[in-house]
């Protein structure tokens, strides 16, 4: 109950004066404890992977992702403890963040996601997770699981197989076939005579804030293509659609030309194109900053590099090709890369055909 | 014992407290990428003391200076100087402490100097004992001025430097003994960093808009409107001539050419190269930079109580200084609205104290704002400001008790408990923070998890890797990939006995036998580097409240 004379015109304002910082310590109190719990313990790390572990030890699990059909990953993306908990299973975690939820699905046939306190706007709006399933939960770190499918083609497994040549020219004879090895964690090659950055690579890469398992492939100059083809040595059997996930490294987005460093990525199924992708140096926006980043940041700052530019065609996304029409049979699966400007054109993509029907 | 003495008493109570605490928790910090160079810049000047010492004419050649101080030009000497000084004199007297607690004592000192100058501005405003106390304790709470205080950089010194030239403004500008006293102050802060270079500007502004609001000072330091004489106050002479003949004087370096090295100097500052920042998951690298990235990061970086009570300050001290503009418009006298003055209600009203802290708060920030201004370093670059921002605080607080306390004793308690739950949630955060108060964020954004997700910068400068020396002794076998942390503060690492002798300093990945790497931002490459070179589990991740602000990764 209010005093009487409490709120007389003196000490109204003296309450004003006072009051909303006596709330705001209480506040800041309450929430900085709240916040220190929703730090994960270690212990509670090592239980979710635990969980995740005891699912697929059956599996064949090492560096190379593409031998498992199983894929682990983190919310939110930023977090890294659940990286040394997990130890060599590390090698099959990805990141929560970019166009993850695209890429995991029709995939891989198990789909773990270790969910820390904070998660929520990186797994919002993601229909994947409809179907998930919680096999594991502390309190503090939960385990989603969702069953799915694994990939009928996947170009990072099978970037072994590929021929990689550089067309120098609008002659079709003039081509080089690029087949010196280069390093990266599951080989790759360079084109031999040529500047070291042009290769094709698998990696991980920068295409995101916290980086994904990807095919760097940097366009070679104006007037040249640079050939990634499936399908001559193993046949690629397709399905109702590929799944192409395309675009520039932090570094690309930031050094390209913005508007001639475009870069041009044409699918083509045996000598039929497909689609052309397009991808303007950009770097990706996550959709739940979309909101402060209008507020606080404009376009024609940072340089006004992406002005004009929606956050739907900022950086690394996906890509759907729909080839129905070639379902079920096997072809040879081309992509051709280019640009007008290759300057600082850090660029990469990811490709599979997804499993099922 | 006067109020005067005591308040003298208490300066030195706070400054006391201020440099035992610093020491008592300094060795928590690891070395951040600047402290290296200003650490190497120690040791080379220390060897110009020792000459000075033993042969100081040829200390003062111009041989001598440019054989010593020709190191790092882009700041001047005053604090270099000192981290040098205490450097050569812990040598000199074989105190047994190791180098960087040497260089980084000087910075302590200043900071606690900083801390009892902060007091006594508040005092010669005339707040009560209480509220400038709170002002103190608000500002030394904040958990990233806090942690700056502990480096030997110059961060916190210029901070200091900034409230010494407003004491002093204060306190002597009236006398002509007391403008030298100004002159003098300003050429030594100006010597200590550039960041007070503007101030003089600020202070004419203030000058300006008290002789306007203040009829009776307006024949004696202002034309009137019937009288168009300029009598231009002698402590501006003061600023314009003693202030750089001391400012020279206390920079040797510049001795020799004094037109080309400051023209360097100046250069070097107006064309600052842009290191990126991540800012809403933005990397900002080039310019034109958002005008609300100072705005945005006081609001999500100090402590939400200090942030509310700023506000409530600034609002305050705007509210007066527009009813002042309004009366003297009105042709009426400037009144006071508020029940505890600013200043020294005798010669002016609380809108001149007002104005002046307001410019000392606005032009930093507005410096910033500008979108060609170089944004790196976090909040660091406008913190010059938040010591002010404080002191309107403070008087919004001690105003709010007057009107709500009848007695002084009730004033007292209320401006305590109020102080006490506006100043101890900003205590907790430094506490849970610590040492990593440069990853701090406030309850606004959702702590430091919550500016992970919103896409703000977690850290810089590398000085994480401190809490993880005692693992790369162990398991490093040859050199270490530091990230952001420099060869300088590699090698002070190894001076110090924190590192080993044989971990050696890789400048990539690529060839190392161990990798330290902040995780976000512009050095997300790194990370990336490790992933590809060797594997995606590190050995161990440094963190606050789970966010990582360093991995340690071996192959």
């Amino acid at each position: 109950m209010v005093a009487p004379g409490i709120l007389s015109r003196r000490r109204l304002p003296g309450l004003l004066l006072l009051v909303p910082t006596v709330i705001a310590g209480v506040v800041a109190l309450v929430a900085g404890l709240r916040e220190h719990s929703d730090r994960p313990s270690d212990a509670a790390l090592v239980a979710a992977v635990a969980t995740v572990r005891s699912t697929i030890t059956a599996q064949r699990v090492t560096a190379d992702a593409g031998t498992t059909d199983a894929v682990i990953v983190i919310a939110p993306p930023w977090s890294m403890r659940p990286l040394v908990a997990l130890g060599p299973l590390a090698a099959i975690a990805v990141p929560a963040d970019g166009p993850w939820a695209d890429l995991v699905a029709g995939r891989f046939a198990r789909i773990f996601v270790i969910v820390e306190p904070d998660a929520e706007p990186w797994l919002r709006g993601r229909p994947l997770l409809a179907s998930a399933r919680t096999v594991g939960d502390d309190g503090a770190v939960s385990v989603l699981q969702i069953d799915s499918v694994a990939a009928r083609f996947d170009m990072r497994a099978r970037l072994n197989d590929a021929t990689i040549r550089l067309h120098r020219s609008a002659d079709a004879a003039d081509v080089v076939v690029c087949s010196q090895r280069s390093r990266g964690i599951n080989g790759g090659v360079r084109c031999a005579g040529q500047p070291s950055s042009l290769r094709v690579a698998r990696e991980w890469a920068l295409v995101t804030e916290n980086g994904a398992d990807v095919v760097v492939a940097r366009p070679p100059p104006a007037g040249q293509r640079l050939e990634v083809a499936f399908g001559e040595t193993q046949p690629v059997v397709l399905g109702a659609e590929i799944v192409v996930a395309a675009g520039h490294t932090r570094a690309g987005a930031e050094r390209a030309d913005p508007v001639k460093g475009v870069v041009r990525l044409a699918v083509v199924v045996d000598d039929q194109l497909l689609a052309t992708i397009e991808r303007r140096p950009s770097f990706v926006r996550e959709p739940h900053r979309a909101d402060a980043v209008a507020v606080f940041v404009n376009d024609t700052e940072n340089g006004g590099r992406t002005v004009g530019l929606a956050d739907t065609e900022r950086g690394f996304r996906v890509d759907r090709i729909d080839t129905k029409r070639f379902a079920g049979t096997a072809h040879r699966l081309s992509f051709f890369i280019e640009t007008d400007d290759d300057k600082n054109n850090d660029f990469a993509f990811d490709a599979f055909v997804p499993g099922g029907p | 014992m006067s109020a005067r003495a005591l308040d003298r008493v208490v300066a030195c109570a706070i400054a006391v407290v201020v440099v035992v605490v610093l020491a008592a928790t300094a060795s928590d910090v690891g070395f951040t990428r600047d402290e290296g160079y200003y650490f190497k810049a120690g040791e080379l000047y220390a060897q110009w003391w020792r000459l000075l010492a033993t042969q100081p004419l040829q200390a003062l050649s111009a041989t001598a200076i440019n054989e010593h101080l020709a190191y790092n030009p882009e700041h001047p000497f005053v604090m270099k100087g000192l981290f040098a000084l205490s450097r050569a004199i812990a040598t000199g007297l074989g105190l047994d402490v190791d180098g960087s607690t040497a260089m980084r004592f000087p910075a302590w000192l200043v900071a606690g100097i900083g801390a009892a100058a902060l007091y006594l501005l508040g005092r010669a405003l005339a707040l009560p004992r209480a509220g400038a106390l709170f002002a103190v304790a608000l500002l030394c709470s904040m958990p990233r001025v806090f942690w700056h205080a502990h480096l030997a950089c110059f961060d916190i010194p210029v901070v200091v430097a900034h409230v010494v030239l407003v004491l002093a403004w204060v306190r002597f500008r009236h006398t002509p003994w007391g403008a030298v006293v100004v002159g003098v102050t300003f050429g030594l802060a100006a010597g200590v960093k550039h960041n007070v270079l503007p101030v003089p500007a600020l202070f004419v502004a203030h000058w300006l808009f008290t002789a306007w609001t203040t009829p009776s000072l307006a024949s004696s330091e202002l034309p009137s409107s019937s009288s168009s004489r300029l009598r231009i106050p002698l402590v501006f002479l003061a600023l314009a001539v003693i202030g750089p003949v001391v400012y020279v004087l206390v920079w040797p370096w510049l001795w020799p050419d004094i037109g080309a090295r400051f023209g360097a100097y100046l250069g070097f500052h107006l064309r600052h190269e842009h290191y990126p920042i991540l800012y809403f998951g933005e990397l900002l690298t080039a310019p034109p930079f958002p005008w609300t990235f100072p705005l945005v990061m006081w609001g999500v970086t100090i402590p939400l109580p200090a942030l509310v009570a700023s506000v409530i300050g600034l609002g305050l001290g705007v509210i007066v200084t527009a009813r002042a503009v309004v009366d003297r418009l009105r042709g009426h006298l400037v009144g006071e609205i508020t029940m505890v003055p600013l200043g020294d209600a005798s010669t002016s009203s609380s809108a001149s104290a007002a104005v002046l802290l307001l410019l000392n708060i606005a032009f930093p920030v507005l410096l910033i704002a500008l979108p060609t201004s170089p944004i790196f370093g976090g909040t660091k670059h406008w913190m010059n400001a938040l010591p002010f921002v404080c002191l309107l605080a403070a008087w919004a607080l001690c105003e709010g008790a007057a009107r709500l306390a009848a007695s002084v004793r009730a004033r007292v308690v209320v401006v305590a408990v109020v102080a006490v739950v506006a100043v101890v949630p900003a205590v907790v955060s430094t506490a849970r923070s610590w040492p990593y108060g440069l990853s701090s964020y406030n309850a606004l954004v959702g702590g430091t998890r919550g500016a992970a997700n919103v896409g703000l910068q977690r850290t810089f400068w590398g000085y994480e890797v401190r809490d993880v020396l005692d693992v790369i002794n162990v398991r490093a076998r040859g050199r270490v990939h530091f990230g952001d942390v420099n060869a300088d503060s590699h090698r002070r690492y190894l001076s110090d006995g924190l590192l080993r002798a044989e971990v050696g300093w890789s400048p990539t990945v690529r060839g190392a036998s161990g990798a330290f790497v902040e995780p976000q931002g512009e050095f997300k490459q790194q990370q990336i580097d490790v992933f590809n070179e060797w594997r995606r589990d590190p050995a161990v991740v440094v963190d606050l409240d789970g966010v990582p602000l360093g991995t340690l990764t071996f192959p």
